[in-house]
């Protein structure tokens, strides 16, 4: 066949294309609701008024309403679209890794090992519970260490030699968890009640405690890897034909299985630290986004962080409102809301398959 | 130049290549044939890079395979292996796309040239923007095989000094698209390319390759031209097959086999 007299279809290789900026401006917009909900409830326009004015645009007026939504709820409000986007960027990086949309960050040993480290801290915490660095306290200095030292242990071990290299990682991925999870429970078995009731609360979630500190101190970790993610797209494409066909195509797949799991830590064992555990987000938002936009990576990463990040406030929003004055632990909330939206989802999108 | 050199390779103690020897030129098309179990998707894997052998080298241009990098290696040879499973609802577009990953970016009106050159060769311009996952099995190793043109054409459609290595390319097409592919396969090779093709059907290889290579039992037992390999007595001989080669009116042969199944 002669090829000028084909008609290839230009838009067929990219979809949706005011998809992310659409997806920023619903995060924008989840901002403001998440920062205008509260004990006392701030009207949308206001919170607005005191963003412009934080820009330099406009003025803001009030004294005590600034105070509330900047020391307050705008610190809160970041360490939420902080965490939900670690975990929304790192779970699709994750899928794409092990080329299965049920993969989590959990897989790389990073949450097992956070949780690990932070359920020692509260068990045989004493002397070191008093320990601060960067505004952070012992706990979520204790959990990020954990984390990123259990996926350097796994990545040790599960050093992949030639090919199905990547299943390597993935069964002492299995391995390392087990051992994490029966260490944690040594230590469950150990601790007394009140240690019980602590470790209780971490393990399903907090942005309760956020401070501009605690923001500070986990960005540069969850920015920089968030950021770097979308730099392996192109390779996590490939590797979605197979790791010996991405190698075909000249992607190095050992060296991109340890990037992308060390990035992956980095991002998800800062938010864990400061958070605790909240899962589920890092297979919705992928799944969102994918829904969304396609499977290709340049896109689905950070349509996956900003989906992650949003879901994150709007979560945030009702588990402050549901018990006000209290608050409901934000991982649970997270999976109420979360999943149901998520099975409608999938459901809706099995029903278009299968129509003819 | 791909070459192999008395390559072996061991599974436990068992030999799954045996001191073989293998060369594919710049503009040559080579059919690897051999029952189950010989050791053709072995050879490919060597030969492509995967597999170090235990003896023996596998060189493009005289350099250990070994030390080429992935990328430069990529930008010279392409494989489509058997079973190539797409996970994600990706459209053959961007499959197609994937190959050219190893190559710098060239100006949009070369890149488009060199996916239509790809798209229309392997016969699937109508496809574009359909999902992996809702085509047939022989339209996804038309994609797959497109995706390794893409790789290796120029915008000017030709692919000097470059080869593919393809893992029974043509099994699950229908009988127009298995002619039809091997048919542009030998065009393409006219321009520089040099094509492996582990296949299984017989006569369409001898039609196809100006070299065949027989495999049995991990060794190479026939390396020639079709007509002085693929006679009779060897088909007898590898296959346990009786065939006959017999003249079709309008041009070339085909192989017969007895009829009755033993």
């Amino acid at each position: 066949m002669n090829a000028s007299s084909i008609a290839l279809d230009a838009a067929a290789g990219r979809r949706a294309r005011g998809g992310l900026p659409a997806l920023a401006a619903l995060l924008l917009l989840a901002l403001v609701v998440a920062v205008a909900v509260g004990a006392s409830a701030i009207a949308p326009w206001r919170v607005a008024a005191v963003l412009l004015d934080l820009l330099g645009l406009a003025d803001a007026g009030d004294r005590r309403i600034r105070a509330i939504v900047v020391d307050i709820r705008l610190p809160r409000a970041a360490l939420g679209m902080l965490v939900g986007a670690s975990l929304g960027a790192a779970g699709a990086a994750m899928q794409g890794l092990f080329r299965n949309p049920l993969a989590d960050p959990g897989l790389i040993g990073v949450s097992s090992g956070a949780a690990l480290a932070a359920v020692a801290t509260i068990v045989l915490g004493g002397p070191i519970g008093a320990v601060t660095v960067l505004g952070l306290d012992a706990l979520p200095l204790a959990a990020f260490a954990g984390g990123l030292a259990t996926t350097a242990l796994l990545l040790r071990f599960g050093q992949p030699h030639g090919p199905g290299g990547i299943a390597t990682l993935l069964l002492a991925g299995i391995g390392i968890n087990a051992i994490a999870g029966a260490a944690t429970g040594v230590l469950i078995y150990m601790s007394d009640d009140r240690q019980l009731r602590d470790i209780t609360f971490w393990t399903m979630g907090s942005l309760g405690g956020a401070t501009w500190a605690r923001v500070g101190a986990v960005a540069p970790f969850i920015v920089a890897a968030v950021a770097a993610m979308p730099l392996f797209a192109r390779a996590l494409d490939a590797l979605a034909l197979g790791d010996a066909e991405a190698g075909h195509l000249g992607v190095n797949t050992r060296r991109l299985a340890r990037l992308i799991a060390l990035a992956a830590a980095c991002a998800v064992g800062a938010s864990v630290a400061v958070s605790g555990m909240i899962g589920f987000l890092g297979i919705v938002a992928p799944h969102l986004a994918r829904l969304l936009l396609g499977p290709g990576h340049r896109r689905l990463l950070p349509a996956s962080a900003l989906i992650g990040a949003t879901v994150m406030l709007l979560a945030d929003c009702a588990a402050r409102l549901i018990v006000a004055p209290a608050e409901l632990p934000i991982g649970l909330v997270c999976a109420a809301i979360g999943a149901p939206v998520f099975l409608a989802l999938v459901r809706r999108a099995r029903r278009r398959e299968l129509a003819p | 130049m791909i070459a192999a050199a008395g390559v072996t390779v061991m599974r436990r103690d068992r030999a799954l290549l045996r001191d073989v020897s293998l060369a594919l030129a710049p503009g040559e098309c080579v059919a690897l044939v051999g029952r189950n179990g010989a050791g053709k998707s072995t050879l490919l894997k060597v030969l492509a890079g995967d597999l170090a052998p235990d003896d023996g080298v596998a060189t493009l241009d005289g350099a250990r395979l070994a030390a080429w990098p992935l990328r430069d290696l990529a930008r010279r040879r392409a494989v489509v292996l058997q079973h190539t499973t797409v996970a994600g609802a990706f459209t053959a577009a961007e499959v197609v796309g994937l190959g050219r990953m190893p190559h710098d970016r060239l100006d949009p009106a070369a890149e488009r040239a060199i996916l239509r050159h790809a798209a229309g060769h392997a016969g699937i311009a109508a496809l574009w923007g359909r999902t992996i996952e809702t085509l047939s099995g022989g339209e996804r190793q038309r994609v797959h095989l497109a995706r390794a043109l893409a790789q290796v054409l120029d915008a000017d459609g030709k692919a000097a000094d470059r080869f593919v290595l393809l893992d029974e390319p043509i099994a699950a097409m229908d009988l127009a698209h298995q002619r039809a592919t091997l048919g542009l396969l030998r065009r393409v090779a006219a321009g520089g390319l040099g094509v492996l093709a582990v296949l299984h059907d017989l006569t369409l290889a001898a039609a196809f390759a100006d070299r065949v290579v027989v495999l049995a039992d991990g060794a190479v037992c026939a390396d020639g031209a079709p007509a002085d390999v693929l006679d009779e007595a060897l088909i007898r001989r590898v296959f346990d097959v009786e065939a006959r080669w017999l003249a079709v009116p309008g041009g070339g042969r085909t192989l017969v086999y007895a009829g009755a199944l033993a």
